[in-house]
């Protein structure tokens, strides 16, 4: 999972956080997914909010369950350059909402500890 | 009838490719399901200290039932996206070495979209669950 992404910024509460996040194009992962048509692969996006939350939480977070996950738009590395994922928590449930420009791009409920 | 499929022609039913490859070997269950492998590598994308990560668990699903929809098509294999997760559950994480063993069943499917029922285990011991909606492009 090297490479994948790039966090640009922080900005860390108590119940939630705001990443601003580049998906870089040189990561290897593009060869495979898909060749001469890189497009992220979900279950990338989905390990890239793990590990933000883990930041967030200052411990590292398992995921142990996805309540539902809606990939509403694919994305492309590179574009737009900048992604935003807000991140929101209560208990053992954590809420990501990945924002392409100012269109939701996708949205995950998982439950986590 | 029952269809197999090695290794090396996995390629010929989903596009994913190295450092994603995420199935190992595939076999086509009276055309309902299939059932997948895949041996935990250290050199699998989403490996890491000893351990395959959820999100490898959720690629490995997708990409069965990627498999599964290659399976029906004698085209060159269409890229296919996740839509859709719900009920993803994992109970622990898989190790290094250790076999992961998937079945996946087709509960609808319209058009380019296909629902999925996915269970994986790793010898008898259910690891993660999953209900799944892919997308394949046209």
């Amino acid at each position: 999972m090297l490479d994948y992404s790039r966090i640009i910024s922080e900005n860390i509460n108590e119940k939630q956080a705001v990443f601003l996040i580049e998906l870089l194009p040189s990561c290897p992962v593009y060869e495979g997914h898909f060749p001469g048509n890189p497009i992220a692969p979900g279950a990338c996006t989905i390990e890239m909010v793990r590990q933000c939350a883990s930041i967030a939480l200052q411990r590292e977070v398992r995921i142990t369950g996805i309540r539902h996950c809606k990939f509403i738009q694919l994305l492309r590395p590179g574009t737009p350059k900048i992604l935003t994922l807000q991140l929101s928590w209560q208990d053992n449930i954590l809420n990501a909402v990945v924002l392409a420009e100012t269109e939701i791009a996708i949205q995950l409920k998982m439950d986590i500890r | 009838m029952n269809r197999q499929y090695t290794y090396e022609q996995i390629e010929q039913l989903i596009p994913q490719r190295a450092p994603i490859k995420m199935i190992d070997s595939a076999v086509s269950v009276e055309n309902l399901s299939v059932q997948t492998s895949l041996l935990v590598r250290d050199s699998n994308w989403f490996y890491s200290d000893g351990y395959l990560l959820e999100a490898g668990l959720v690629e490995h699903i997708a990409q069965s039932a990627a498999a599964m929809v290659g399976m029906k098509n004698e085209d060159a294999p269409k890229e296919g996206y996740i839509g859709d997760i719900k009920n993803f559950k994992v109970s622990r994480l898989p190790r290094l070495g250790e076999l992961i063993q998937s079945r996946v069943m087709v509960i609808a499917q319209l058009d380019s979209i296909t629902m999925v029922e996915a269970e994986s285990k790793i010898g008898n011991e259910l690891v993660a669950s999953a209900q799944m909606k892919v997308f394949l492009a046209e």
